[in-house]
């Protein structure tokens, strides 16, 4: 996993990995190749009071050559 | 009268196309995990990869069993049923997991999901609204 800190507007360098976002300031703050890299920053224990918001989350950037979609089920 | 409460994403740019991604919560296993998906009106249900299922600690097979019709074939999948948490509402939803499912989105698909919010795509200012 490698800490960033770059506005979601360029999450196309990121095509293919997994990243973790904080989706207060829409910023970039990791990346890695697996879920499993990023996992420790968007979990935490039901104990943990940290508001939703305020969790990074895990989002993968789809590769370039992957659209357009015609998502169906 | 109470109002309902908004709450409004931006979509996702991907370098080529804007996608309408919202960020959810997982609530399992003494855990909360915060994924995103992209709300996906022609989902008839809601489904997530093998990966996010590994990282929940979801044993796919043990799911019920189901098949999944779109344009691009047939796959199989496993229904569960899990809690989750969007935009301040927490509800059980059925989630398919499918190792076989090898688009990098996951989808928020129309059961439950859909029943519990109004859902705005506003395609020309390239964001989402749940009310």
């Amino acid at each position: 996993m490698k800490k960033v800190n770059v506005s979601v507007k360029y999450m196309a360098r990121f095509a293919g990995k997994w990243i973790a976002i904080d989706t207060i300031k829409h910023r970039i703050i990791a990346v890695g190749n697996t879920l499993k890299e990023i996992g420790p920053l968007v979990t935490r224990t039901m104990k943990d009071k940290t508001p939703d918001e305020k969790i990074p989350a895990a989002f993968k950037v789809p590769r370039k050559d992957e659209g357009p979609y015609v998502l169906i089920l | 009268m109470k109002s309902a409460s908004l709450t409004i994403f931006p979509y996702y740019f991907n370098g080529s196309d804007y996608y309408p991604v919202i960020p959810l919560v997982f609530l399992t296993g003494g855990k909360r995990i915060r994924s995103q998906a992209l709300v996906d009106s022609g989902a008839t249900i809601s489904i997530f990869n093998k990966e996010v299922a590994d990282s929940l600690g979801v044993k796919i097979e043990k799911g019920d069993k189901t098949i999944l019709g779109g344009v691009g074939g047939r796959i199989i999948g496993y229904v569960h049923k899990l809690h989750i948490r969007v935009a301040g509402k927490e509800f059980i939803c059925p989630i398919v997991f499918s190792s076989e499912y090898l688009v990098s989105f996951n989808l928020l698909g129309r059961m439950e999901f859909f029943k519990r919010f109004r859902i705005i795509f506003e395609e020309k200012k390239n964001f989402l609204k749940l009310e």
